[in-house]
């Protein structure tokens, strides 16, 4: 119970658009721990980018409808003041985004990037202090000559090098909270691991805990200690690694695994021509060991 | 096809300010349309005096005063209008084709046709509207209607040439496009058949916004007597006339030079609303 | 049936060589499913986009039945080697209905007549697994796997002998990719298609190509059938590549080479 670092409950979120109202998550339960590493895994349209949205508190427009809570650190965020969210973002709650690239600006030198967030840990930290603090930060994730970095900007590092930046700038106030949304899907699949294992890394020692949002299953495998299951808004099926994998329950879990082409090379996956709607068929929820 | 239901209009209809415009604009082209129908005094608009009636301020009979050889007003506001959109219409029509068709052939072919045609528009683009305007004027022995109308349109048609250039510029390099070339596709086929339509939104936003502009542009000119002749009624030759009258005749200027401000402001605000709606920047 | 002889090609950007391709040697035979593998940078795109015309290469030649095939073709030439891309978004026109994207192939290549226009487009989306009634809408209606399939008819519209396709399933969800990858393999057979299948997936490529090379760098790591590339990898960047692959079973981890 005081172990629980994000608690959601019964989290709706519906858009009032043209054609109507489209309810997008449809009373969502997930729970992670200090330190815990979470995957949520669905394909496009189940409400798993909004999830992190929602957490970082960037859906206020007139024509969303949220309901339920979001617990962070005993505290309900969802319906938290700008003044406050800009307190709890890029201190205790960090985000990394799929394209490392988009999330740098263009026209500002890394230095400069890295001082922004470091204004979030001390709105009173000169430049000198912040620009020890950032090499220091990029020493320990073994990028070697960290001045060079510190001097380019974003267009002169390889995808790679970008991610593994980001991923420090994430993590250099020790969030809480690590929000990961599709952080590998740009890169080449040699380059994702490693941005995979500096993110665990980083995360292992701060004790960070890891919402990674993603579709593919191999990510998930390679990451996540739990995993959350999403289905057009609806949460199918919850489980440690092991159970999700080694015995998946639910049919839409089933067939997201099947999906994928095996290295064996026994052919195509099967697809079923006539799925059932997988958001009528109850949740599976795995017997806690 | 109720054009009220459609997705379009319920996102054009968020900002007030758009339906007020397209109101506006609604309004004054039924009226200008429907001259002859709604005004008092048609005949007021060609050779007609009435030195009896000559200046007098608002009245029920006339309800914007008469003018110093006693025509009505109102009747010829409202007949300054056509002039006024006839000119923006026929402007538009000639500065938009040569424009676009430019912009496209820039954009897409690429190479020394681009510099070519991109340079010839930065010189048009150089000089202000106004100034290109009256120096072509000049050339011409003497002012009237038409030879305004052909004159500002060779200041306008650069602006097409730099909105459809960027666009074409930023579609090129569109799946689709190097799907068609890859066909077989003629050059001819991808620039109008492929990218023009990826230009509509832009194009149609900027057409109604240039609609007010070019009216305000064409009012400047005739107000400095290059405008359409006597006795059409001319919106900016009237607010030019009563200007040395202010104030005492106030009339004579102000309700031309309101309907001025009221069509451009229309067509500012349906041209916003058509930029909101198709999100859009020109 | 397509020969890649000798084909190299270079960028230069703001005083930097880049070179892209050093010498190419490839033989696609007909009916081929084969995989060219690669990460960014290994030049698989740009040698693709070579053998489609839109880059002219530096030395070499592309012969295609024998016969050279320049950066300028002919339209018989377009006719055989269609392409299906990556980005099912920006590859249809937004502006144009299904039917009009459909139609341009057909009406360039003289496929049928006029008035069979429409019915042609009917039969080309029953081929993808489409209903007629897609023929009237645009295309941001449609789903990412239903705009790809769009994309696959309309490659198979001019009656093509070849495809291209450069990770023609990379950007689907995975259980839409299951769907388009079986859909690729059976249009395959039934129209007796050659493809050249780009991509950086290689479990997609161990179960759908029979022919495979490995590009690094603009240079060729490693090539041959399939499953004697995977049973036993020769390059050290092959191993590599394979190991990488993220696994969901535990069957599949141990069939993973080991790495020196």
């Amino acid at each position: 119970m005081f172990n629980s670092l994000l608690k959601i409950e019964d989290l709706e979120l519906s858009f009032k658009m043209y054609e109507g109202i489209s309810t997008v998550l449809k009373k969502i339960n997930m729970e992670l721990n200090k330190g815990e590493k979470v995957a949520l895994v669905g394909e496009s349209g189940s409400g798993k980018s909004v999830t992190t949205k929602l957490i970082l508190g960037l859906l206020n427009q007139k024509n969303v409808y949220k309901a339920g809570k979001i617990i962070f650190n005993q505290r309900d965020i969802l319906n938290l003041s700008e003044k406050d969210f800009k307190k709890i973002r890029g201190n205790n709650i960090s985000i990394i985004f799929q394209d490392p690239t988009a999330a740098l600006n263009p026209v500002f030198k890394i230095k400069n990037q890295f001082h922004e967030v470091n204004l979030n840990y001390n709105n009173k930290i000169s430049r000198k202090d912040s620009y020890v603090r950032s090499c220091n930060a990029l020493e320990k994730v073994s990028i070697r000559d960290p001045e060079r970095i510190m001097e380019s900007y974003p267009f002169q590092l390889s995808g790679g090098l970008a991610q593994r930046v980001v991923i420090t700038m994430a993590m250099i106030n020790k969030p809480d909270l690590l929000l990961a949304d599709e952080p590998s899907t740009a890169l080449d699949v040699t380059v994702q691991n490693q941005a995979l294992d500096l993110m665990d890394d980083l995360t292992s020692q701060t004790n960070t805990a890891v919402l990674l949002i993603t579709h593919n299953m191999g990510v998930v495998r390679k990451f996540a200690e739990k995993v959350y299951v999403i289905y057009r808004g609806v949460i199918v099926e919850e489980g440690t690694k092991k159970q999700i994998f080694e015995n998946p329950g639910h049919p839409y879990t089933i067939a997201l695994l099947n999906s994928i082409p095996k290295l064996s090379g026994e052919g195509l996956p099967k697809h079923d021509d006539n799925p059932p709607d997988y958001a009528l068929i109850p949740k599976y929820t795995h017997k806690s060991l | 096809m109720n054009i009220f239901k459609s997705k379009y209009f319920y996102k054009y209809s968020q900002n007030p300010l758009s339906i007020i415009g397209l109101i506006i604009v609604l309004l004054v082209l039924f009226m200008a349309i429907f001259a002859p129908l709604i005004t008092p005094f048609p005949e007021h608009v060609g050779p007609f005096t009435d030195f009896g009636n000559k200046s007098k301020p608002p009245s029920w009979q006339n309800i914007f005063g008469t003018d110093k050889i006693g025509r009505d007003i109102f009747t010829r506001v409202i007949y300054g209008y056509r002039i006024s959109l006839s000119l923006g219409i026929v402007v538009l029509a000639i500065a938009v084709p040569i424009g676009t068709a430019m912009g496209l052939c820039a954009g897409y072919i690429g190479k020394k046709t681009e510099i070519i045609l991109m340079r010839i528009t930065d010189i048009f683009l150089a000089i202000p509207a106004l100034v290109l305007a009256l120096s072509i004027i000049g050339l011409l022995d003497r002012p009237n209607l038409f030879y305004t109308m052909i004159a500002v349109s060779m200041a306008w048609w650069p602006w097409y040439t730099r909105l459809i250039y960027n666009i074409t510029r930023s579609v090129r390099t569109e799946g689709y496009i190097s799907a068609a070339e890859i066909m077989g596709a003629s050059k001819f086929h991808i620039m109008f058949k492929e990218i023009l339509p990826n230009c509509l939104p832009s194009l149609l936003t900027k057409i109604t916004l240039d609609l007010g502009f070019v009216i305000l542009v064409g009012s400047s000119l005739s107000f400095l007597g290059l405008g359409a002749q006597a006795p059409t009624p001319d919106l900016g030759t009237m607010v030019a006339k009563g200007a040395s009258l202010l104030p005492t005749s106030w009339w004579f200027s102000l309700f031309p030079g309101f309907a001025i401000l009221l069509i451009v402001l229309g067509f500012n605000l349906v041209g916003d609303g058509l930029k909101d709606m198709f999100d859009v920047d020109v | 049936m397509i020969k890649i002889d000798n084909i190299s090609k270079k960028f230069i950007i703001k005083n930097n060589v880049i070179h892209a391709l050093q010498n190419i040697n490839l033989l696609i035979e007909e009916r081929d499913c084969y995989a060219i593998v690669g990460e960014s940078g290994s030049g698989k795109t740009t040698l693709a986009n070579i053998i489609l015309g839109i880059y002219k290469q530096d030395q070499g030649k592309i012969l295609f039945h024998g016969e050279e095939i320049k950066k300028y073709r002919t339209i018989k030439e377009r006719k055989l080697i269609q392409f299906v891309q990556q980005n099912p978004t920006s590859t249809l026109n937004p502006k144009k209905t299904i039917r009009d994207t459909l139609a341009l192939p057909l009406k360039i290549h003289n496929i049928v007549k006029k008035k069979n226009l429409d019915s042609k487009i009917k039969e080309l989306l029953s081929y993808v697994g489409l209903d007629s009634e897609f023929m009237i809408r645009y295309p941001d209606t449609l789903s990412g796997g239903q705009k790809q399939r769009v994309a696959i008819a309309r490659a198979l519209a001019s009656e093509p002998k070849v495809l291209i396709l450069d990770e023609p399933t990379s950007a689907l969800d995975v259980i839409v990719q299951a769907k388009v990858l079986n859909l690729l393999l059976d249009i395959k057979n039934k129209f007796n298609l050659t493809y050249v299948f780009i991509t950086h997936d290689l479990s997609v490529v161990r179960n759908i190509a029979n022919k495979l090379v490995v590009m690094n760098r603009g240079k060729i790591e490693e090539y041959g059938e399939t499953k004697d590339v995977f049973s036993n990898p020769q390059s050290q960047y092959t191993k590599e590549l394979i190991n990488a692959i993220p696994t969901v079973l535990e069957s599949e981890d141990k069939l993973k080479p080991k790495l020196d």
